[in-house]
């Protein structure tokens, strides 16, 4: 093989050596940003499992300083201003995604469309619920799910709108020109052709949404409100997740501590559980 | 009286289409300019071509598929049995049920199974439901030659067939809105032999009842299959124009022009 040139020369040796430090430190990077995440994960569930008990899944909470009592009022809460969140953001987030993608594509006002929906994503939650709070809170006079809802829902839209966008466009355009060909009208073809072929990236980028939604704090501190009361009404203040780990974390009582660290492995778990599900819904859009 | 009233309406069966002095754009582009041409019934019409002389353009102007692409625009004339599918006030929707199309490609719709991929289109252009339906699907997939094949899968997804088999079950979506023509735009380029084969063998037994238009690349199978022939070229400008059309065996026997001549001793293209 000499002849061909192939020795190890001091050049090589350097060259391969740069490989190898680079390798490693992307191998370092990748390693940190796992890390991070496992970390963060085995702190909440370290500190929470221990506060983990029926009582924090069943009752509500307890007066100040009395130790005891739960979370119940404040999951279900939570789960009924992400169902309000979606009921507000999807239909017009997908709406939108259809527009964009069926109909507006390139066009100016899709542009103008996408431009928004980025500049969406990027406006601090906070600002959001001041929107909310703004829109809804002062006209009804009173905190209300409702708004904590919208507020959610705001902060959703932009991530539906462009999922379902992006979903959509992955459907060749032939899906599209097979169905005009058989005489059915557009919005035939947009809503049970193209639609369906997508709707299993579309869940899933929607769980996701929900997901960050569901963890969001700031924007419900003055909409949702929080609660210390069952509450189902959706125009009265309702507890949050969030909202109730964030007061009870500040309170100046061990126990609440305890169920603070508790409510959040409750919260991170039920986040976790969507995005798996939402992992599983990709899985079987690739699959197809 | 009974016959006068069950006589389906726009059924003069097989249908007959006269294309006139068709031109057709992309945006700025021209594709196509000043083509001429008779379809007649109940007999297949190929159209043969090297790659860019526009016979694709020319089958998507016969269903009103070509202005669906945005800045596509047509001029002149389509006649689907005497009326002109380009006139005032026509719906192209309607005039896509009447000429039905198959793609290069075979392109069932994703995630749908293999019955909902023929059953959908009657289904939304509610021509059926029900049993009713049913019996339509069986009998397209019969007509398509897949019957056999798939009637033990018919919930299979569509895109798990063969792709040969993914091809006929295009066709039979398409024969079941019960078209009058048929256009098919290189069937069978994405196919291996036998499936091309058993596609040919289908359009023969298809044609006394659909008229058929089929865009192929493939001049065998021009010879092998159709009655008629229509030859395009690109001229200097890219613009695709009808250099020759006629009786399929006279144009590969005896060609008129000296560029099909060529075309078909395989001097190019």
């Amino acid at each position: 093989m000499d002849g061909y040139g192939y020795r190890m020369t001091a050049h090589y040796r350097r060259r391969k050596i740069v490989g190898w430090i680079f390798q490693g430190l992307t191998v370092l990077s990748a390693g940190l940003s796992v890390g991070v995440l496992f970390a963060v994960l085995g702190f909440v569930f370290v500190r929470g499992v221990s506060g983990l008990d029926l009582a924090l899944l069943t009752e509500t909470p307890k007066p100040p300083g009395e130790a005891g009592g739960g979370m119940a009022n404040a999951i279900v809460g939570t789960l009924m201003l992400v169902g309000l969140a979606c009921v507000f953001s999807l239909p017009v987030g997908i709406g939108a995604g259809i527009y964009l993608a069926e109909y507006g594509r390139s066009g100016a006002l899709a542009q103008l469309i996408r431009f928004m929906a980025d500049v969406l994503t990027g406006v601090p939650s906070i600002v959001v619920g001041l929107f909310a709070y703004a829109v809804l809170v002062l006209p009804l006079g009173r905190f209300s799910a409702l708004a904590g809802g919208f507020a959610l829902g705001v902060i959703m839209l932009p991530t539906v709108v462009r999922a379902t966008e992006e979903m959509l466009r992955l459907v060749p355009d032939s899906v599209r020109e097979a169905g005009l060909a058989l005489g059915i009208t557009r919005w035939k073809v947009s809503l049970r052709i193209v639609l369906p072929a997508a709707l299993n990236g579309i869940v899933t980028g929607i769980l996701l949404a929900v997901a960050r939604a569901a963890g969001e704090t700031a924007p419900l501190l003055f909409t949702a409100f929080g609660n210390r009361f069952w509450n189902l009404d959706p125009t009265q203040p309702t507890a949050a997740l969030p909202l109730q780990i964030f007061v009870y974390a500040i309170s100046p009582y061990d126990d609440w501590h305890r169920q603070a660290w508790a409510g959040a492995l409750v919260l991170v778990s039920l986040v976790l559980l969507a995005s798996l599900a939402a992992r599983l819904g990709s899985r079987g859009v690739l699959s197809r | 009286m009974a016959e006068a009233v069950a006589f389906p309406k726009a059924a003069v069966r097989p249908a007959w289409v006269r294309v006139e002095g068709l031109s057709a754009w992309y945006g700025r582009r021209q594709a196509i300019r000043n083509i001429n041409l008779e379809v007649a019934p109940g007999k297949i019409t190929a159209v043969i071509g090297p790659s860019g002389c526009g016979k694709s353009t020319l089958v998507r102007c016969i269903n009103r598929l070509h202005e669906v692409v945005p800045g596509a625009r047509v001029e002149g004339r389509v006649l689907l049995n005497g009326e002109d599918i380009y006139g005032p006030g026509v719906d192209p929707v309607l005039v896509r049920r009447r000429v039905g199309m198959v793609f290069q490609r075979p392109n069932p719709f994703p995630t749908m199974s293999v019955f909902e991929n023929v059953a959908i289109g009657p289904r939304l252009n509610g021509l059926a439901k029900g049993a009713e339906l049913e019996e339509l699907v069986v009998r397209s997939l019969k007509l398509a030659a897949l019957w056999d094949e798939v009637k033990d899968k018919l919930n299979v997804p569509g895109t798990s067939l063969s792709g040969g088999q993914q091809q006929r079950l295009c066709i039979a979506r398409a024969l079941a809105v019960n078209p009058e023509v048929l256009l098919l735009d290189e069937p069978t380029a994405a196919l291996d032999p036998i499936s091309t084969l058993k596609i040919e063998d289908l359009l023969r037994q298809l044609k006394a009842e659909y008229t058929i238009v089929i865009v192929t690349h493939n001049m065998q199978q021009a010879a092998r299959v159709s009655d008629f022939t229509a030859f395009m070229l690109a001229g200097e400008d890219q613009v695709g124009e009808l250099v020759e059309f006629g009786p399929t065996r006279q144009l590969f026997t005896n060609p008129k022009d000296p560029r099909t001549e060529a075309y078909i001793t395989g001097r190019f293209g």
